[in-house]
């Protein structure tokens, strides 16, 4: 939508008449000067190299740097004023003889619209190889998440992230990911530097995070830098885009099953805030429509104000809350009953502050935040209970110093103190079967050091400490990265490096259902895990816009800790079994940021391996080949397609090799009275499913209609509705034996619309 | 658009028969094509709990499914019941290991004959057992003909101290029955272990054990239980666990380590792995309780009119009948009742509750039965059919009584009256 400085009149049925007024000469009398922006509809960014002309006339300029452009001598009459720039739609605007000030605010062509942030003429991953010594890294911007692949009901930056090289999800299901051959509990999630612990919804099928909120993610594979920890595998580093400081907008979704809302505006001195809300609605529509109650909803906000300080610093305050709930009553109440529901909620809540200030020539940086996820399961109120909390409390500081043009070093110091209870039991029985609490407190110190010694060479050498008290623990992580360039579009990379992770998830990583994680910490009876990464690789750029990585890895697994389901609920220490694995393979990515088409090839190769209580076997996410094509290129119609391709070969499960019969002892009648059937498992992981594949589709278009933007979108997965394999049932009780299962997401399609205004 | 209006309570969405859109969320995928696969491994699997008090010990000895053709079926209750693939002719051994007046002796248990005229052995083998004492441990050995060998241990436990109290009240020392009132009364279960690991706690119908009304199990030696306890996950709003007017068994079982695990692990679904096994050659349980046995009685207050004592009166088939009938209506079906019978009967004397119900004209029909020695043989059962008439007032009931031996139902009529409750003057 464009805004003049006063009222408007929308000038389409002007056009003609202004036409064939026909151009005529402007006397110095009759001259103006006009004057204006052009920023991004979206979020007010200024566009440079904006065409702006005076339709019949021959006056024209391009927007500078700032977005800002005059046109000098125009006539002083009523007059049209066209703005088009590359990737955005164009507009015309009515000027009338006694405004000389206008602002444009344009929409991007979604398809053909640079995903990636560009500045001038580069994209940001391009930026960031020729600058930066660190492999294994992918950015992608929320507005590419928003295109990049169909997903079922909205975009997500966990399912864009299962998409990537290196990384495997186990099903459709899968709110998790592996990467590189490590478990899921060793990936973190970083919401504007805020861990966050179960970053889904209900069986990963909707979102934590509101892509439009988005504004650049960073996912890193593998040899983090110094200044990560606490994961063995990856990081997920989430940044919230500030709100627009210029003016109130928003826009608005509606699919199948929720609906969401974000506003942004502008806030005194420059400052802005960002709002979003969101919350299923298939419960309310189903009461509406129905006696029946479906008792499952879901609803999350964010937020985030964003408050610029002096010439260079801000200070930012981001929070979270989400929640899932699935309430019912059971049983009502009456003058001598209690009231029994059942009662499963769960979610996570976080706030963070973070600060960066000028201080000299240096730059001091500063946080801190609070992490919290709970959850209740239970016959409420008393009949029987399960709680989960674990909260995170952590303040980190770090200075930049300005070392000169070779050096770029930071330095930082911080703590992080969790706290995770565990706890079941009935008041009505008046018994606790369980309470567990893992409280530890890690202290870490690092450096972090860019240094270009020659113009073609980057080293990145970092060292970080850190002390777990309660385990008794202190730990020297070195890391070392390095890119040397061959040509200036080729170059060879690669990094090093020792990681430590002081909680775990006591879930069984071999399930494939999950609803998340179960978080504990380390102690003297529970270990800080570690891996060591060791990544050699290639980088290059075919153009200014395609880019190719290869990379090969070796990660290492010492102290990992798998559930002991034999444990003695009265002794601490028996909870777990040591694990150790390794895991090698090689990841390549072909990546389109800009053009008619857009998007990506990856493929990941992989081997794992895991060894517990000498038994040696690959884990359920050892998959050895996997291939992911997303593309966005224009479709039919008029619309903007997006197109995922996946293939993944067989993933481990244990077969079974029959089943008994459990019995049931009654005390009263001192004999068996009962039977269930339990499965006789083989080697654990020892067979392989079939391969799995699927194809997502994806059309939205996009038109301006009382004064907003109007995407209507259509999607469809599992297109050719492949039965990839779920998990399987056999019946050895029957003759023959047989093998039935279940399958993951057949074809699906969805719809919705997405307004902007 | 208005919302319909709600006659009836909600009911939570119940599959399938949710709605296509909550098909499309959570119930999309699709069963795969069934499948022959090779046959399984054959496992033996052993399930023996010896107890203090039981006069006899069972060993059950089965082969697991491997997906072989198979004739005959699978009792749960087991003795008298066969697993289906029962093994025969295996040598079963408990052997002695402490340093108590059995120590060193080994008991051989022989298989019993097959209730499943369709099979030729039982794979239970039973015995009687050098009564072992608690801390005592005792080995087990099971030799297959095919040479299999599964072995297992077990340290039996045993308690200093039992209590029951009943809203901290001790229940008298000696006395076998307990009394409960489910709307003021929390049953309290207490054990002072010398050896053990975790109790068991089981309530079932007195008179038809198959109605298991409370499992329970924990390994901190006690637990409490309201008598106002709801299951919520029977009948259309929960089911109480103690119904007035009902006798219970209440068996309060100390257990060993093996049996605790036994209970409280299972095979995942998924991965097959979580039961946590202590057998060497071979899977299922070697454990041991001590049980003590209790009578729960569950009475309530009384505010309904036809709650109270009834008595019954008349002659059956050439015997007198007097018994008392104390009748209570269920607290969440109110048209269900249960009441004690105590008395002269027609086949002996009667101490038993039995179950009845209430048409909306009043009419009820109330139905029990005696049982033998054996608990899973009833001995005869008795249904009463008439409109109650409260107020002391005598009305006629119908008997109808399936007695064994006898080709016909016997049809009688007794004389009822009620002799205290809120409906007497």
């Amino acid at each position: 939508m464009t805004q003049l400085a006063g009222p408007y009149i929308r000038a389409v049925f002007f056009l003609p008449a202004i036409c064939l007024a026909g151009l005529r000469v402007v006397d110095a009398q009759d001259a103006r000067v006009i004057r204006g922006r052009v920023l991004e509809e979206r979020d007010s960014t200024a566009v440079p190299q904006v065409l702006v002309e005076v339709v019949g006339t021959r006056l024209q300029t391009l927007t500078d740097s700032s977005g800002r452009f005059v046109l000098s001598g125009a006539p002083r009459r009523d007059v049209l004023v066209t703005a088009r720039g590359p990737a955005f739609q164009p507009d015309t605007v009515f000027l009338p003889s006694g405004r000389d000030t206008l602002t444009f605010y344009l929409p991007r062509q979604v398809v053909q619209l640079a995903p990636i942030e560009v500045r001038g003429e580069r994209v940001e991953s391009r930026v960031r190889f020729e600058q930066i010594a660190q492999p294994s890294v992918i950015s992608i911007s929320g507005e590419e998440m928003r295109g990049a692949a169909p997903v079922l009901f909205e975009p997500d930056v966990i399912r864009t992230v299962q998409l990537l090289p290196g990384t495997v999800a186990k099903n459709d299901y899968s709110i998790g990911y592996n990467v590189r051959g490590g478990e899921s509990d060793q990936n973190l999630v970083l919401l504007d530097g805020v861990t966050v612990f179960n970053p889904s919804h209900l069986g990963g099928l909707f979102s934590t995070f509101d892509a439009d909120a988005i504004g650049q993610t960073n996912f890193l594979t593998g040899g983090f830098p110094a200044g990560y920890s606490g994961r063995l595998s990856s990081v997920l580093d989430i940044g919230i885009r500030p709100g627009d400081a210029n003016r109130v907008h928003g826009s608005t979704q509606v699919s199948l099953l929720s609906s969401k809302l974000l506003l942004e505006g502008p806030l005194p001195g420059r400052a802005s805030w960002l709002g979003s809300l969101r919350r299923t609605y298939l419960d309310a529509v189903v009461s509406a429509f129905t006696d029946e109650v479906l008792p499952y909803y879901f609803t999350d906000g964010l937020a985030k104000v964003h408050v610029p300080t002096g010439e260079d610093g801000f200070v930012s305050l981001t929070g979270y809350w989400g929640r899932d709930a699935l309430d019912f009553n059971l049983v009502d109440s009456s003058a001598s009953r209690d009231r029994v529901d059942l009662v499963f909620n769960w979610g996570n809540a976080i706030l963070g502050l973070a600060s960066r200030q000028p201080l000299g020539t240096a730059y001091v940086d500063a946080r801190a935040a609070v992490s919290d996820f709970s959850s209740t399961l239970g016959l409420l109120p008393n009949l029987a209970r399960f709680d989960n909390g674990t909260r995170l409390w952590t303040g980190s500081v770090a200075l930049e110093p300005h070392l000169g043009d070779r050096h770029a070093a930071r330095f930082g110091v911080g703590v992080e103190h969790y706290t995770m209870r565990y706890g079941v039991s009935s008041p009505a029985l008046n018994t606790t079967v369980l309470s567990a609490r893992y409280a530890p407190t890690v202290w870490s110190a690092y450096v972090d050091e860019q240094w270009t010694p020659a113009e073609w060479l980057k080293l990145r050498p970092g060292l970080r400490v850190e002390h777990v008290p309660g385990a008794k623990f202190t730990g020297l992580s070195p890391r070392i990265a390095y890119k040397a360039f061959l040509t200036p579009d080729l170059a060879l990379t690669g990094s090093a490096g020792r990681y430590f992770q002081p909680v775990h998830s006591i879930r069984d990583q071999e399930l494939p259902i999950t609803i998340y994680e179960f978080w504990i910490g380390a102690d003297q009876y529970i270990p800080v895990a570690r891996s060591d990464h060791l990544v050699l690789g290639i980088e290059g750029w075919f153009d200014p816009t395609l880019q190719f990585t290869v990379e090969g890895y070796r990660k290492t697994f010492a102290n990992l800790v798998t559930p002991n389901r034999a444990q003695d609920l009265r002794r601490r220490g028996d909870e777990f079994i040591p694990a150790t694995g390794n895991a090698w393979g090689v990841d390549a990515l072909l990546r389109r940021h800009l053009g008619a088409v857009t998007g990506w090839v990856a493929y990941s190769f992989t081997k794992a391996k895991r060894v517990a209580e000498g038994v040696t076997y690959p884990p359920a996410h050892d998959r050895r080949h996997t291939l992911n094509v997303v593309l966005q290129a224009p479709g039919p119609l008029g619309s903007d397609l997006s197109f995922r391709w996946g293939y993944g070969s067989p993933l481990p499960y244990t077969g079974f090799l029959g089943q008994w019969d459990h019995r049931f002892y009654s005390a009263i009648e001192e004999r068996f009275v009962d039977v269930i059937e339990e499965p006789i498992s083989g080697p654990i992981n020892g067979e392989r499913y079939p391969p799995y594949s699927r194809l997502d589709l994806g059309l939205r278009w996009s038109f301006s209609k009382l004064g907003a933007t109007w995407q209507p979108y259509l999607q469809a997965v599992n297109l050719y509705n492949r039965r990839n394999v779920f998990f399987y049932f056999f019946d050895y009780g029957a003759a023959p034996p047989t093998r039935t299962g279940v399958s993951q997401l057949p074809v699906l399609p969805t719809f919705g619309l997405e307004v902007r205004f | 658009m208005s919302r319909p209006i709600r006659l009836w309570p909600r009911r939570p969405l119940q599959f399938p028969r949710g709605l296509p859109l909550l098909s499309l969320l959570l119930l999309s995928a699709c069963e795969l094509t069934e499948v022959t696969v090779a046959p399984g491994k054959r496992v033996v699997v052993v399930h023996a709990v010896i107890s203090r008090t039981a006069l006899e010990q069972f060993v059950v000895v089965e082969y697991s499914q491997t997906g072989e053709a198979l004739t005959g079926y699978s009792y749960p209750r087991i003795p008298p019941g066969n697993p289906r693939s029962p093994i025969s002719a295996a040598r079963v051994t408990i052997e002695h290991a402490g340093s108590s007046a059995c120590a060193g002796r080994v008991d051989t248990l022989a298989e019993r004959p097959p209730m499943d005229s369709r099979l030729q052995t039982s794979g239970t083998y039973v015995g009687p057992v050098c009564t072992p004492e608690p801390g005592e441990q005792i080995l087990l050995r099971v030799e297959t003909p095919a040479g299999e060998v599964v072995t297992g241990g077990t340290t039996v436990p045993g308690a200093s101290r039992r209590s029951v109290t009943v809203s901290g009240r001790e229940s008298d020392s000696g006395l076998p029955t307990v009394v409960l009132d489910r709307e003021r009364d929390t049953l309290g279960i207490g054990v002072t272990p010398l050896t053990g690991r975790a109790l068991q706690l089981e309530v079932r119908n007195a008179e038809d054990l198959d109605h298991l009304a409370f499992f329970g199990f924990t390994d901190t030696m006690g637990i409490s239980l309201p008598g106002n306890l709801v299951n919520p996950f029977e009948g259309d709003d929960g089911e109480s666990v103690f119904r007035a007017g009902r006798r219970y068994s209440l068996a309060v079982a100390l257990t060993d380590g093996n049996y605790y695990d036994f209970l409280r692990s299972r095979s995942d679904p998924f991965t097959g792995r979580g039961f946590i096994n202590h057998l060497t050659g071979g899977i299922g349980v070697f454990g041991s309780v001590e049980t003590t046995l209790y009578s729960l009685e569950v009475v309530a207050p009384v505010d309904d009119p036809r709650e109270g004592v009834y008595r019954l009166t008349g002659v059956v088939d050439t015997v007198n009948v007097d018994v008392a009938l104390e009748l209570y209506l269920d607290e969440v079906q109110p048209n269900q009742f249960s009441a004690f019978v105590r008395g002269g009967w027609v086949d002996g004397a009667a101490n038993l509750s039995g179950d009845g119900s209430f048409s909306p004209a009043g009419e009820f029909s109330f139905y029990f039965g005696t049982r033998t020695a054996d608990p899973g043989v009833m001995m005869a059962q008795f249904v009463l059919r008439g409109t109650l008439q409260p107020g002391g007032a005598p009305f006629p009931l119908e008997l109808r009584a399936f007695l064994p031996g006898l080709r016909a139902t016997l049809v009688d009529t007794l004389t009822a009256r009620q002799i205290s409750g809120p409906g007497t003057p």
